[in-house]
């Protein structure tokens, strides 16, 4: 055994550190995903991952090797057919993250100006494909609140029987 | 097919018809002016466009009056269905439907 070895402490001492929601952040270019990543970490109370990659099966796959309990995606309703990033496309990367990892929480961020995708918004979240989403640039009040909530989920799931 | 697949499959369909402006849904919420032909919002009592008045019935109800409609989910089937393929509904019997033009 090394002395070296880390020892973690007890779940029920009141001194021991809370623990932190991971929070997986893909964005529409790898420029503003790492710029959201960073933008996170100075808000403070999540552990910030990058995800560079807007691949379904990279998202899912690194999601699940770092236990993210929150994924934030962004939406581009410009991005070309071959790439699409729109509500639908999202949702499948949601699709395959809950698949993984089911009690991981999922928003959208979309872009101002386009009504006309609020209806598929607001079903996506009726249907319970993802959590909630945002229009326009995310303020730090809305990803507080959006913390809170996966803090809640979290506990519950660590609560035992 | 899980069940996690099957229902998640049909949640991302009704998503992606809402998406590109499909579906039941969408077409309950638009009522086309008979003047202009401008989609407007079935609240709407005049064309946003040239004023004149619109129709009582939204475009689904045109679209129902044209194809046999599941009661459940809305959606078209054929004539020879029993149950709806969408949500698995048992369907009432096919009638012979005439042809309203929009």
């Amino acid at each position: 055994m090394s002395i070296f070895r880390k020892r973690d402490p007890p779940a029920n001492d009141p001194r021991a550190e809370p623990v932190l929601p991971n929070v997986a952040v893909c964005f529409t270019s790898p420029f503003r995903t790492r710029r959201a990543a960073d933008w996170l970490r100075n808000l403070g109370g999540c552990r910030p991952i990058g995800v560079l990659s807007d691949d379904c099966g990279d998202v899912a796959w690194q999601c699940d090797t770092e236990q993210a309990d929150l994924l934030l995606l962004e939406t581009d309703f410009f991005s070309d057919m071959e790439d699409p990033k729109d509500v639908s496309s999202r949702c499948d990367i949601a699709i395959e993250v809950r698949r993984k990892l089911p009690d991981c929480r999922v928003y959208l961020i979309c872009e101002d100006g386009h009504p006309e995708k609020l209806a598929a918004l607001e079903k996506a979240v009726e249907l319970k494909l993802i959590d909630g989403y945002c229009i326009g640039d995310l303020s730090a009040q809305q990803m507080r609140a959006w913390l809170d909530e996966t803090k809640e989920v979290m506990k519950a799931v660590a609560r035992p029987l | 097919m899980t069940d996690y697949e099957l229902q998640t499959r049909k949640a991302l369909r009704r998503v992606v018809l809402l998406e590109y402006g499909f579906g039941p849904e969408t077409m309950r919420r638009r009522k086309i002016c008979p003047n202009c032909g401008r989609a407007n919002n079935s609240q709407e009592t005049h064309c946003a466009d040239c004023g004149v008045t619109l129709p009582e019935k939204t475009l689904y109800d045109f679209y129902r009056s044209r194809h046999r409609c599941c009661p459940g989910c809305g959606i078209a089937v054929t004539n020879v269905a029993q149950y709806c393929p969408e949500c698995g509904k048992r369907l009432p019997k096919a009638v012979q439907r005439g042809e309203t033009a929009v």
